[in-house]
């Protein structure tokens, strides 16, 4: 199918020798909200940052094809320049390094990549603006260095303001919700959903069905052992909030 | 000739007295001591091999600066490295003052000359020293040349005056000693920028000896960047003595040279005395770059602050030794210290030692050393955005370092435009 974005075969990953993904299936199409679910130390985050090209992953069987091409030989800026981010669960505090020097570098890389032209301060600013104020993020912290200092929320916003300035076509979200307040969660699911769109994938990845009430997803699945043993509509997400992962991980026959 | 020999031939030939008096102690100091050694505790881990055991030939006094076989222009080099400071001036062409290329500071209430012309009411302010060791006693011995400075009570030089030390090649190894008087009156202020530059593919051995006497409630703001060429042996001081209530912000960038060290002997003797000290050390290839600071709360209420980063790459070997001498009357004390280093290569090297000796009770006094590698979490943060590995690297780096530049003034944009000019080009 041509809307086809991503599409991870029988994966198989390990960290330090120990097998962390264990056969893990996913197809994600664009225009669409996936949700991947689990308890904790299923493998959820190593699947974000497999996706994203972090180094410290071995990846022992299995294929990962992103828009056609194969991932996981490609370098994790070329990935980023081709469409992938990566929403950090702890975002990285860079001291001296300024947050709009950084996001600009950034946007730049993405442009030059697409044979479009670089934009100049003055260009990028009026972007930067424009975008701040879909998750309503304070233009101070623009003038600070990179996450330093700043509130779990506001590092969260940060993540959601990149995601928003460099338009990716596959956006991982990983544990955006943990941390948050509840004014925080609502700033930061308006800022995703005004991201949906018809060209854009986002595969959600959380503990809590909590931020499901805000970004409603079209797929949830369930990881358990590395591997996803369950899909189904969002309403498997409300399922596994009244019972529990649990009893889905022994309804899954394992 | 050897050292003894030449430094007592100098000490015969001087005519004022101070000066007589000063190279008659070098000369006593330098018989008693001797080159330094690796059993000297700060010079433990210096390639003293690279500090000539004899004496070098003298620079002949040139009309022209050459370097890399072409003649080279110094007024263009100056508003290459300075583009438009409106500043005071005083160029030297190894070791010799230019006054075509010099623009002498004339403000209200300042003195200025040479060395050659001081009298010796004039440095009356200037205690001699016991030398720390004998490459002080060298300097103080053979010094050529120099300025004196001296601000009246309450005068303020209305722009910052540049030492602008150049070399020229030199067809055989050569030496340079230079020496510095600066005495900032009692609530005086000014801003001493020392530029060392070197386009000298021969040996060479400089020493660059700064005297500061800072009077009650005086206001020093210094900077030295020192960019010798990489063939050169570099070892500059700066001697600073704060009186009460006096204030001293000193910045660094350590960036040429085969050996290059730049040592700091700071007495905060009056009440109230403040003191910071800021720099970054770079080495690459097999280059030697050190800092060395021996500084004393003598007084109660002094503060001081010293934060040094260090990056070295290849097989560069960096050095960090820093002291803490807290007496035993000096109360109410804030001391703090802060050396940080990374290391791009398996073969670079960084010894770094604090050293804290503190005989008062009323004492607020920290320190730290890191030494590491860029941070893996932030590289792969900045990656994950499209950067690319070089490029990240080089921000990350670029942002390391220039931490340390953040507080400086924006009256000096072209001393920090030079700063950062210099950590693009190398980082």
């Amino acid at each position: 199918m041509d809307n086809l974005i991503l599409k991870i075969e029988n994966l198989n990953v390990n960290v330090a020798d120990r097998a962390i993904l264990n056969g893990l299936n996913l197809e994600v199409r664009s225009g669409e909200v996936h949700a991947i679910m689990g308890p904790n130390g299923s493998g959820k985050s190593t699947l974000a940052s497999v996706l994203a090209g972090r180094d410290s992953y071995t990846i022992t069987g299995g294929s990962i094809t992103y828009m056609g091409q194969d991932l996981t030989t490609m370098a994790a800026e070329d990935r980023a320049r081709n469409g992938i981010f990566l929403g950090f669960q702890y975002p990285v505090e860079i001291p001296g390094v300024g947050n709009t020097y950084f996001l600009k570098a950034a946007l730049n890389a993405i442009r030059k990549h697409r044979g479009e032209k670089e934009l100049d301060a003055m260009e990028f600013l009026k972007v930067a603006k424009e975008k701040m104020k879909i998750v309503q993020m304070d233009q101070k912290l623009m003038e600070r260095a990179v996450n330093q200092g700043f509130s779990g929320g506001e590092k969260k916003r940060n993540e959601i303001f990149q995601m928003s300035v460099l338009e990716p076509r596959l956006a991982i979200l990983d544990e955006t919700d943990s941390g948050l307040d509840i004014d925080a969660l609502r700033i930061v699911a308006n800022g995703v959903n005004s991201l949906r769109s018809k060209d854009r994938a986002i595969v959600l990845i959380t503990h809590y069905q909590r931020l499901l009430d805000y970004i409603v997803p079209d797929h949830v699945h369930v990881l358990a052992g590395g591997r996803i043993i369950k899909s189904g509509s969002r309403d498997l997400a409300s399922e596994l909030e009244k019972t529990g992962y649990e009893a889905v991980v022994a309804g899954a026959g394992r | 000739m050897s050292w003894a020999a030449q430094i007592e031939q100098h000490s015969r030939s001087s005519k004022a007295n101070w000066l007589k008096n000063l190279r008659q102690h070098a000369l006593n100091e330098f018989n008693s001591k001797g080159l330094p050694t690796r059993h000297m505790e700060p010079w433990k881990h210096t390639k003293l091999s690279l500090i000539p055991s004899n004496p070098l030939q003298w620079p002949q006094q040139k009309t022209e600066l050459l370097g890399f076989g072409l003649k080279l222009e110094p007024k263009k080099i100056l508003d290459h490295v300075l583009k438009g400071l409106d500043c005071y001036l005083v160029t030297f062409v190894d070791g010799h003052i230019n006054e075509s290329l010099s623009n002498f500071p004339k403000d209200q209430g300042v003195q200025f000359s040479s060395i050659g012309h001081l009298s010796d009411e004039d440095v009356v302010s200037f205690k001699t020293k016991s030398s720390q060791h004998g490459v002080h006693s060298i300097n103080a011995a053979l010094f050529q040349t120099g300025i004196f400075l001296k601000l009246d009570k309450n005068a303020v030089l209305t722009k910052p005056f540049v030492l602008f030390h150049l070399s020229s090649e030199n067809k055989s190894p050569t030496m340079k000693h230079l020496r510095h008087f600066i005495v900032a009156g009692e609530k005086s202020q000014a801003t001493i920028i020392e530029f060392h530059m070197g386009f000298n593919s021969n040996d060479e051995f400089e020493t660059s000896y700064l005297n500061l006497v800072a009077q009650p409630d005086s206001n020093i703001l210094h900077f030295k960047i020192q960019e010798a060429s990489m063939s050169s042996t570099h070892m500059g001081t700066l001697d600073a003595k704060l009186e009460a209530g006096a204030v001293l912000r000193s910045y660094l960038l350590n960036w040429g040279g085969r050996l290059a060290r730049q040592e700091y002997y700071v007495a905060l003797d009056g009440k109230g005395a403040d003191c910071s000290l800021k720099g970054l050390f770079f080495g690459k290839n097999e280059q030697n770059s050190e800092v060395i600071i021996d500084l004393q709360h003598n007084s109660s209420n002094t503060k001081s602050e010293q934060n040094f980063k260090g990056v070295l790459e290849d097989k560069a070997h960096g050095v960090f030794y820093g002291k803490i001498l807290v007496q035993k009357d000096a109360q109410k004390i804030n001391a703090d210290q802060s050396n940080k280093n990374i290391l791009l290569s398996d073969d670079a090297i960084v010894n770094t030692r604090p050293q804290l000796e503190i005989y008062a009770d009323d004492v607020k006094c920290s320190h730290g050393a890191t030494i590491g590698r860029l941070d893996e979490g932030a590289l792969f943060y900045l990656r994950s955005r499209g950067i690319g590995k070089k490029e990240a690297e080089h921000m990350l780096l670029l942002g390391f370092a220039e931490e340390i530049l953040i507080d400086i003034d924006q009256k000096l944009i072209p001393i920090k435009d030079r700063l950062h000019h210099l950590l693009e080009a190398t980082l």
